[in-house]
């Protein structure tokens, strides 16, 4: 299934392929999790990297809903 | 340590060693023991009975990272409660190395003269007149300052808005490069300077010798092991670094969070065109800056210095409240327009928050369109002609939401909201409506929290706790002078060993834990004393009856919750 996904901040610059703000497209298993995006994209699942889907947090164990858009940033603290 | 005691009555100036109830004391701790302290809760804050109090960090002046932070007391005119105003720039490091623990300021000239207070590198300072200076607007200000007295100061000052003792009035600080567009922008501390008659503080930067230390070892290697935290979270290390504090925009877009046209939507349309990718790509190739130091000691340098198409100089630093004040809440999306906005509150010295919400409130009310950047730009304009649109702007929100008969005013206590909209960021609601500061973003702000799991950001449960404990721990780090964005290098076990290195005590973490609850019970208390009830800890009425899309949530937080948020 292709999931929609755009990297923000530095995960921007350090990823190949995704072509901001655009946003790159991926190719993965219907039943494909978090984590499993987040392997392809070579980003630590244990690391600071908050995913979003629908506005919505979602876990490394949670499975990608199909034709999904997914928002991909690091942890940002305010002040 | 010294008080350099100002009376703006009979303007006699006096150093005082520092009084044994304020001893060890510093930054926000220091302002708000003495404001409670001093100053009449019931006093007029641009009467002769309020103070206004300038305290380094208890850990500023040292060769400790990120310690370049000011914090200014009073009474504020904008909240009527107690306010510390927090500002980097390099008073704070220059201050605490001659040993000035503060500057206190009070009473008022009899006349409506001006005066400069200059402290020279001994420390000596000396009231000048300062009538020639009247009516300047800030950058043009410090050029003068710059001409008649080197170099080598930094300087605080307010502009025309604070000489007319508008609400929203900021205190301006010079930045490391000696441009006035650091702000001490919240709750309208420049009116009281103005009311004071001290159109600025030029403070000599020559002393280079750092503070006395008790334990210089010891001091020595935690210093190491923090500015080792600090670059190795990724926030303040690589974010911050390369997009400035900009970096929150996508994040708090994407979670739904970002009030904009006036806090009537969650997500900007066109974040994307103002966030901290835009920005940075804009800057960089224009030849402007990024990675740009703002502050004594910093190693985060997230300031920036924004140029327009021929690389000419616009404005420094444009952080992420003013994108959203004077870009989504205006629902502008041109980043020019938006650091002109900047520059002009800088420079006329008014709050970038205060002064977008209040706009965004007259857009609201049908009295602009939304995204009219220019016409924004010209009711700028106005507060520094001092005509009646322009002092109503410059009242600040709720008296523009008043005035109008608009009821959609994202403010508590008189203060706006930032750029967390506590309907996507419950915890926020908390923080805003309890925070003794009135609404604050910096008080206790739970974004981090929301987006490292620690808590749903959409569910009321545990947010009163969060906001409680993120509070006083914020009080801690403004107590020492710490810039906010090392809060998540900031343990307990290491806050307590520079402390006890730094004064040559034996405090343990939790000493120190009580100490910064102790300042929100002093703010508290004052706040009490000068008339709030628990009425006051609520928000306006429509973020608990208008739904906030994308999420379609109202605050859930109740009344009963957010009164247990302090009961010690």
């Amino acid at each position: 299934m292709d999931i929609h996904v755009k990297l923000l901040g530095f995960l921007s610059q350090q990823a190949t392929g995704e072509d901001h703000p655009t946003g790159m497209i991926v190719d993965l298993p219907q039943d494909a999790t978090v984590s499993d995006l987040l392997d392809y994209l070579n980003i630590d699942s244990a690391g600071d990297s908050v995913v979003i889907s629908a506005g919505r947090i979602i876990r490394p164990q949670d499975r990608l809903p199909e034709n999904s858009r997914i928002t991909i940033f690091p942890v940002v603290h305010g002040g | 340590m010294k008080f350099i005691k100002v009376d703006m009555t009979t303007q006699d100036v006096t150093i005082i060693e520092v009084p044994e109830k304020f001893t060890g004391f510093g930054g926000r701790e220091l302002t708000s023991h003495f404001i409670n302290d001093q100053v009449p809760p019931d006093c007029n804050p641009v009467g002769a009975d309020n103070k206004l109090i300038l305290a380094p960090g208890i850990l500023s002046g040292t060769s400790l990272v990120n310690t370049g932070r000011l914090s200014i007391g009073a009474k504020s005119p904008l909240t009527g409660g107690i306010k510390e105003s927090n500002v980097g720039g390099t008073i704070a490091h220059h201050l605490a190395r001659m040993n000035v623990a503060a500057v206190t300021i009070e009473g008022q000239p009899r006349d409506d003269r001006l005066f400069i207070l200059r402290i020279d590198e001994n420390g000596k300072a000396t009231l000048i007149d300062a009538s020639g200076y009247k009516g300047l607007r800030t950058y043009r200000l410090v050029a003068k300052l710059t001409e008649r007295y080197g170099r080598k100061n930094g300087i605080l000052c307010i502009g025309p808005a604070g000489e007319s003792l508008m609400n929203i009035a900021s205190i301006q600080a010079s930045d490391t490069d000696g441009r006035p567009c650091r702000a001490a922008g919240r709750g309208g501390l420049g009116a009281v300077m103005g009311a004071k008659g001290i159109k600025a503080i030029v403070v000599d930067a020559q002393k280079k010798k750092p503070v006395t230390l008790a334990d210089p070892e010891n001091f020595k290697e935690s210093a190491k092991k923090f500015a080792s935290a600090i670059r190795a979270v990724p926030f303040s290390g690589k974010a911050l670094p390369a997009f400035g504090t900009a970096a929150l925009m996508g994040p708090v877009n994407s979670l739904g969070a970002f009030p904009c046209y006036n806090a009537t939507q969650g997500v900007f349309e066109n974040w994307e065109k103002i966030g901290g990718e835009a920005l940075a790509a804009r800057i960089q190739e224009r030849g402007g800056k990024t990675l740009h130091s703002g502050c004594s000691q910093c190693i985060i340098n997230c300031s920036n210095e924004y140029v327009d198409e021929t690389g000419a100089y616009v404005t420094s630093s444009l952080e992420y409240e003013t994108l959203w004040a004077a870009g989504g809440m205006c629902g502008i999306d041109d980043l020019d327009v938006i650091a002109r906005m900047d520059y002009l509150c800088d420079d006329i010295g008014v709050d970038t928050i205060s002064t977008g919400v209040a706009i965004a409130i007259m857009m609201d009310a049908g009295r602009l369109k939304f995204g009219d950047g220019e016409a924004a730009l010209g009711l700028m304009e106005e507060i520094n002609r001092g005509s009646k649109s322009g002092h109503l702007l410059g009242s600040g929100p709720v008296a523009v939401g008043k005035h109008l008969g608009h009821s959609r005013v994202a403010a508590c206590k008189g203060q706006s909201i930032a750029a967390y909209d506590p309907r996507g960021i419950q915890g926020m609601a908390v923080t805003y409506a309890t925070c003794p500061m009135g609404a604050d973003h910096t008080a206790g702000n739970l974004i981090g929290e929301s987006l490292s799991g620690k808590i749903d950001p959409l569910v009321s449960e545990g947010q009163v706790a969060l906001s409680r404990n993120k509070q006083l721990a914020v009080a801690g780090i403004d107590a020492l002078g710490l810039c906010l964005f090392t809060a998540a290098a900031a343990s307990g076990d290491i806050l307590a060993r520079l402390v006890n290195a730094k004064l040559g005590t034996s405090l343990t973490p939790q000493d120190l834990e009580n100490r910064w609850r102790r300042i929100v019970e002093v703010e508290l208390e004052f706040n009490r004393k000068a008339g709030f009830t628990r009425k006051d800890d609520r928000l306006p009425d429509f973020f608990y009856r208008e739904p906030l899309p994308p999420h379609n949530k109202v605050v859930q937080i109740t009344g009963d919750a957010l009164d247990r948020t302090f009961d010690f």
